[in-house]
């Protein structure tokens, strides 16, 4: 089950680092006066409460056991 | 605001700005539901899990690591994607200024494209509010034609649109008006102005006695005209006929109603024509 888990942190890393550039594009094309700020602000806020809730629940589950397990229920 | 070199709303030149306008919020109602659709599928699915009586098969193995990292990717990717539907259409942005429009397209992070458009060139602007939505929020497209045929801008979903398209009349006829172009706009309308060189000039300078036609024609600033250099009998023959032409053109200018403009007709009667 670890290869998921890299899967995914891999996937993390990947969308963070979109997600700096993409926003740093972002900032200086900005206007004065408008509400892209606020709106990144909480983008920001969303993505942390995402990742951090799945990291809650990434780290209380058991993930040393063999990938075909994963299918007997 | 270093990437911008036109006025934009905090820039040096923010004083030339008439309007400045973005897509009604109304515009994004249709993104906005898909949005909100894409983030309760998941838990529509958990609750059809639930209905069924899977949850304790689903949520209780290993099964349930998969779903926690599936969701988690998924709701990443959602996140994302509504704030890039809101970039791409609050980032949309129009600008009118005293000589321009400018329309700002944004497409998600990366893509964004910028067309000028001078107000001098426009032809007709035409406003459309269409639609219960668009009547109820007075929204609606403004339609702004230039006189090329390919050439039209359109602003869409802009609040007000009647507003926007007489001020738009407004600001090119000021245009028109403060710079004595009046001239140049009839060109487009199939009225074309005289050249700066008068027609007696031209008259003169191809005559055959003027013997120098490559000074002649540089003097008219028309190197397009029929031969003036290397007279032959025959060309001599045709410079006296569009000598009378002009001559002609000449008497069709004082009778024209309005002084200074000539019909696009006299183009093959051999009128001069400026085009700047």
């Amino acid at each position: 089950m670890y290869i998921f888990l890299i899967i995914w942190f891999i996937f993390l890393f990947v969308y963070i680092a979109f997600n700096i550039y993409g926003l740093y594009r972002l900032v200086i094309l900005r206007f004065k006066g408008d509400a892209v700020g606020l709106m990144i602000l909480i983008y920001l806020i969303v993505l942390f409460v995402i990742i951090s809730v799945s990291m809650l629940f990434i780290s209380q589950l058991d993930w040393s056991k063999s990938l075909s397990q994963i299918l007997r229920f | 605001m270093s990437e911008y070199h036109f006025p934009v709303p905090g820039s040096e030149k923010e004083d030339e700005i008439v309007i400045f306008t973005r897509r009604h919020w109304i515009a994004f109602l249709g993104q906005f539901l898909l949005a909100l659709f894409l983030l309760i599928v998941p838990l529509i699915i958990i609750a059809i899990v639930c209905i069924l009586n899977f949850e304790s098969k689903v949520f209780q193995g290993l099964a349930f690591n998969f779903i926690v990292l599936i969701f988690s990717a998924y709701y990443l990717i959602i996140a994302t994607f509504i704030f890039i539907s809101w970039i791409s259409f609050y980032c949309n942005a129009y600008i009118i200024t005293k000589a321009e429009i400018i329309e700002i397209t944004q497409v998600g992070f990366f893509g964004r494209k910028i067309s000028q458009l001078s107000l001098l060139r426009v032809q007709d602007v035409s406003s459309n509010i269409k639609g219960f939505l668009p009547t109820l929020f007075a929204y609606g497209d403004v339609l702004v034609e230039t006189a090329g045929e390919r050439e039209t801008f359109l602003l869409q979903s802009v609040p007000n649109p009647q507003e926007i398209s007489s001020k738009i009349m407004e600001i090119h006829d000021e245009i028109i008006e403060t710079e004595g172009r009046h001239g140049q706009l009839s060109e487009g309308e199939g009225v074309l102005s005289p050249g700066k060189i008068k027609s007696e000039e031209k008259a003169r300078l191809l005559t055959p006695e003027h013997s120098d036609g490559r000074q002649a024609q540089e003097k008219i600033g028309e190197t397009n005209l029929p031969l003036v250099k290397n007279l032959t009998e025959e060309e001599l023959k045709e410079k006296t006929a569009y000598q009378q032409l002009l001559e002609k053109d000449q008497k069709q200018e004082k009778e024209d109603v309005q002084e200074g403009e000539v019909s696009k007709d006299d183009l093959s009667r051999g009128g001069q024509i400026d085009l700047k």
